[in-house]
């Protein structure tokens, strides 16, 4: 199951959701399968919603998922295999579309997709001290970006994500001159200045939509020399999740 | 000198990365004044500022010789630098994104960076040179349009 990414107006609307939780309880409305009230109209039948598990780009988190009415949404903890805690919440949306999400400790987005094919989807939340358990038996390097060591870079990355661009980047090192490109080509150079683009060119994430700033060079070949070393290792197709850190 | 070849790399973030193989991160952190001298040198590793920001380059490896040849006319940045080769005679040279392992003899050598700049729609060229050199030393033989030679070059840098 391909697995994408929300964009901002996604995003807004699973935070409207969520607000739509909150307002439209209802005693009377079918409770979850975990004995919590559901939030919305009409509940889809428990026999279709309780999918025993959730897979998608080769995670799977294996739980019973509540009935997820409508337009609503739910909440449920499940204990993962090599999570210390999990969160997964399900969407059902009013167009007939699904989302999921990832959620880190915090509960801050991690990474997302919409109109997945499935009843029953939403989001999981992983942790442990190293790396950001994203589902049962994936780990995700953590690349920690210093807003104190790498300043403008790391500003530019904490506004693009913070506008909806993903935080777990796939290694993609073939698509670098496409992706660069497709991002930077239509804007103008700044003397003095670098053209900074987020996701970097060298993930599958880059390219296209990318957000693209002009920034200080220190800052930027350093911030690139340093995400180069964190992936020096990694194979094409590795997951990293880049973090801003004071 | 002999000739190692020519490869195609994919520039990243503005920068050439020459380093020693077995080093786990080998890129190297930036200041404003390693920015403006055009490299940031550490043993093992030397990173050199390219003229543009990123694409396809054009990467011809020499090496052997006491002397560098004269400076080409047209190279718009030339910078040498000292550079040892490990005893496993085994370099990287490559950017952000991706490099290309080469063998040289292991040793002491004085390095040349050249860059060239686009000519029509042609990739941009950079040339390397490895001399045999016991004593070689870090010069800046032709700045950059934007380099700052008033200022003493700063010979260290740290993992980025």
């Amino acid at each position: 199951m391909p697995v994408g990414h929300l964009a901002p107006h996604h995003l807004n609307r699973l935070d409207n959701f969520a607000r739509m939780a909150k307002a439209g309880f209802d005693p009377n409305q079918p409770r979850l399968a975990n004995g919590e009230w559901g939030d919305g109209g009409t509940s889809v039948p428990s026999e279709v919603a309780q999918t025993p598990s959730y897979q998608g780009d080769g995670r799977s988190a294996v739980g019973v998922l509540p009935p997820v009415s409508s337009g609503s949404r739910a909440v449920q903890n499940y204990a993962l295999p090599g999570a210390s805690l999990a969160l997964a919440a399900y969407n059902n949306f009013h167009d007939g579309k699904y989302g999921w999400a990832i959620a880190d400790a915090a509960g801050s987005l991690v990474d997302a997709a919409i109109g997945v094919a499935s009843l029953g989807v939403g989001a999981i939340v992983g942790n442990s001290a190293q790396s950001a358990v994203i589902a049962a038996g994936e780990s995700v390097p953590i690349v920690e970006v210093s807003a104190a060591r790498f300043g403008e870079a790391a500003d530019h990355i904490m506004d693009a994500q913070a506008a909806g661009l993903p935080n777990i980047l796939t290694i993609d090192r073939l698509g670098v001159d496409a992706n660069r490109v497709a991002a930077t080509g239509r804007f103008q150079r700044v003397p003095g200045l670098q053209l900074d683009e987020y996701p970097p060119a060298m993930f599958r994430e880059g390219g296209v939509g990318a957000s693209v700033r002009a920034i200080n060079s220190a800052d930027n070949m350093s911030a690139g020399a340093y995400i180069g070393n964190s992936c020096r290792f990694l194979p094409d197709g590795s997951k990293i999740q880049i973090r801003i850190v004071k | 000198m002999i000739d190692l070849g020519t490869q195609a790399i994919s520039i990243s973030y503005s920068q050439l990365v020459v380093f020693d193989h077995s080093l786990e991160r080998p890129f190297n952190g930036w200041t404003h004044r390693h920015v403006t001298q055009g490299f940031a040198w550490r043993a093992g590793s030397v990173a050199f500022r390219t003229i543009e920001e990123g694409g396809q380059h054009l990467v011809a490896v020499t090496f052997g010789g006491s002397e560098h040849d004269a400076v080409a006319p047209n190279a718009l940045m030339v910078i040498d630098v000292p550079f040892e080769v490990p005893p496993d005679e085994t370099i990287e040279i490559g950017s952000v994104s991706k490099s290309i392992l080469f063998k040289l003899p292991a040793g002491l050598y004085s390095l040349r960076y050249e860059c060239f700049e686009r000519s029509g729609g042609d990739v941009p060229l950079i040339r390397l040179s490895f001399c045999r050199n016991s004593s070689p030393e870090f010069r800046i033989v032709r700045a950059g349009s934007d380099f700052s030679l008033k200022e003493p070059l700063v010979l260290t840098a740290s993992p980025a």
